[in-house]
């Protein structure tokens, strides 16, 4: 889809996104060669290998795999390009790459290297019609807004952008819309204040955010047992769910959440 | 163990800070929160500033001198206080003992000690400031420090200590939240975030030294083996020195002497009142000459860690 620059949209409508099942995906965020995880995105800590661990992931039966690249925004590039190289040799499902992706030239490096789709969170920010301009030239089914949301007060976040840190003054629902509206296909939604905590999914975000838009949503912050996924999916009516923690300081494994949502009643691929 | 947890209020408390104290509390402590007189502490800190370019300096004697008066008048005979200053780039020799140096926080001759960089006899005599006014600064009595048997131990002696194990811990244990944005002049936002004015305490460093926080960070991280050294390099170039906004203006109106606030003390100063100006022809004087050098209209570092990188 990239080389004939034909928009091509699979989620145009609200109809259209009610996939049948709901995707799992580990979240990978990466820092240089390393597989880091934090807590409330801060206190970053090296937990492994990226690359090791997402060929795990895969064959345990992962959806999707989501590499964040998160020293992009401290060195202004992405440079996933080796490890998504890497991985695309191993793993056969999609693969989303977020951090540094500034222009549409950037977007097309990355799924060049082998990445399925890009996510885009502070150039977007900074320059919204860059949603549009990756939309047309790359098609929406691959352009991934990602949104860093911190809550304000009760029904309001606010937008962050560099791994939590940044303010940005806008109201993160409605950036969300203002970005499927420009173009994007899929919004992943990150909550700052439930981020490695395991302290369940910041539902009522991902309602807000669900209700609005009509493309699929990624749940990602806060997963920390069965009953948090069932939750966020059920109530915050998320088309997919990001995880880490868990997965990363196997508190729980892939197979065993995919069977216990399985048998909390939400559809999931079927291995 | 029940410790009784006491502390030494910030300036001013940042909302998180004040939230985080509080989750703390909650989780299962019993506290004393000493809160110095706004109206001295103020002063003291002025002074701190206008002397030493130093504004916790104040800060740091009534912080340091809490903890074991308050083990006297409570009949308790081990202090802990967390890490050793020397993990932060204090002398060394510091750390040698798991005890703190007893001279930190006794005094047997009060003619000794001074305040901001004023003593206390002139503090009395010029400023305003009576002997009560004192008391929160001034160290416990050696004697009776000697008669309790009073230890003053650091905690960091015992266990590693890594900040960010304790931030993971304070999360997980103590309702503790990371600050909602990024410190001015740092990459972080889970250590010293509670007062206000922190920002300036690195900041005056940084002007003095020529290191600032994100250095003092990076460096911390990478011996923890947090981050790599390079990205701890890209991080001090990005971060390090940058001035604190923020809280300014609020900051300088705390700093300020005003007349009607301090009708004594005010006439002590050339300018009692700090705005931006004032804090800057400070600034530019306490920049050391051989780490700044004024170049092409604009105050440079003469050596920084990033100058040999390829950054």
């Amino acid at each position: 889809m990239i080389s004939n620059g034909v928009s091509v949209t699979l989620c145009g409508m609200t109809q259209t996104c009610n996939v049948t099942s709901v995707r799992l995906i580990p979240r990978l965020d990466v820092k240089g060669p390393n597989l880091i995880k934090g807590v409330h995105l801060e206190g970053l800590r090296i937990v492994g290998e990226p690359h090791a661990r997402a060929v795990q992931y895969y064959q345990q039966g992962a959806d999707e795999i989501l590499y964040m690249d998160i020293v992009a925004s401290l060195y202004e590039r992405n440079s996933l390009s080796h490890l998504i190289e890497q991985t695309v040799r191993d793993v056969f499902v999609p693969i989303t790459v977020g951090g540094g992706i500034r222009s549409v030239d950037d977007a097309v490096r990355v799924l060049r290297s082998g990445a399925d789709k890009v996510a885009v969170n502070t150039a977007a920010i900074r320059r919204p019609s860059l949603i549009s301009e990756m939309a047309k030239r790359l098609g929406s089914q691959c352009v991934v807004l990602s949104i860093e949301a911190k809550r304000q007060e009760a029904h309001q976040w606010e937008a962050y952008t560099d791994n939590g840190r940044e303010r940005t003054g806008l109201d993160a629902v409605q950036w969300a819309r203002m970005g499927v509206e420009l173009g994007a296909g899929e919004v992943l939604v990150t909550s700052i204040d439930r981020e490695g905590t395991r302290s369940g999914f910041d539902v009522s975000l991902v309602q807000a955010i669900t209700n609005q838009v009509g493309v699929p949503v990624i749940a990602s912050g806060g997963m920390g047992s069965l009953d948090h996924l069932k939750e966020v999916v059920t109530q915050g009516h998320a088309n997919a769910v990001a995880m880490a923690d868990v997965l990363h300081y196997d508190r729980i494994t892939l197979p065993a959440i995919r069977e216990g949502a399985a048998a909390a009643g939400i559809v999931v691929r079927n291995l | 163990m029940h410790p009784l947890t006491v502390t030494w209020a910030p300036h001013i408390y940042t909302d998180w800070g004040w939230h985080n104290f509080q989750a703390w509390i909650h989780a299962g402590f019993d506290n004393y929160l000493m809160t110095p007189n706004g109206r001295v502490h103020r002063l003291l800190t002025r002074l701190a500033v206008e002397n030493l370019f130093h504004p916790f300096q104040p800060f740091i004697f009534g912080q340091k001198s809490l903890a074991p008066k308050m083990a006297v008048r409570f009949g308790i005979p081990l202090v802990f206080y967390g890490e050793n200053e020397a993990e932060y780039g204090n002398p060394l020799s510091d750390a040698s003992s798991a005890q703190r140096d007893w001279a930190y926080f006794t005094a047997g001759d009060q003619s000794q000690v001074y305040l901001g960089g004023v003593s206390i006899a002139d503090l009395k005599r010029h400023f305003a400031v009576s002997e009560q006014d004192l008391i929160p600064y001034l160290p416990a009595d050696p004697v009776e420090i000697r008669e309790r048997g009073v230890e003053v131990h650091y905690l960091g002696y015992y266990l590693k200590w890594h900040p960010q194990s304790c931030y993971y811990y304070a999360v997980e244990h103590g309702g503790f939240q990371a600050s909602p944005e990024r410190t001015p002049g740092t990459y972080s936002k889970y250590n010293s975030i509670d007062d206000r004015i922190d920002d300036f305490h690195y900041y005056t460093t940084g002007i003095k030294f020529g290191i600032g926080r994100a250095t003092y960070d990076a460096a911390q991280e990478i011996r923890s083996g947090d981050i790599t050294r390079e990205e701890g390099i890209a991080l001090v170039k990005r971060f390090d020195l940058e001035f604190p906004e923020r809280f300014a203006d609020q900051i300088f109106r705390y700093l300020s002497i005003p007349p009607k606030e301090f009708p004594e003390a005010s006439r002590m100063f050339e300018q009692p009142i700090v705005d931006r100006d004032y804090f800057t022809c400070l600034t530019d004087n306490f920049r050391s000459p051989h780490v700044w050098k004024y170049d092409d209209q604009q105050w440079r570092l003469r050596h920084a860690v990033w100058h040999d990188s390829d950054l």
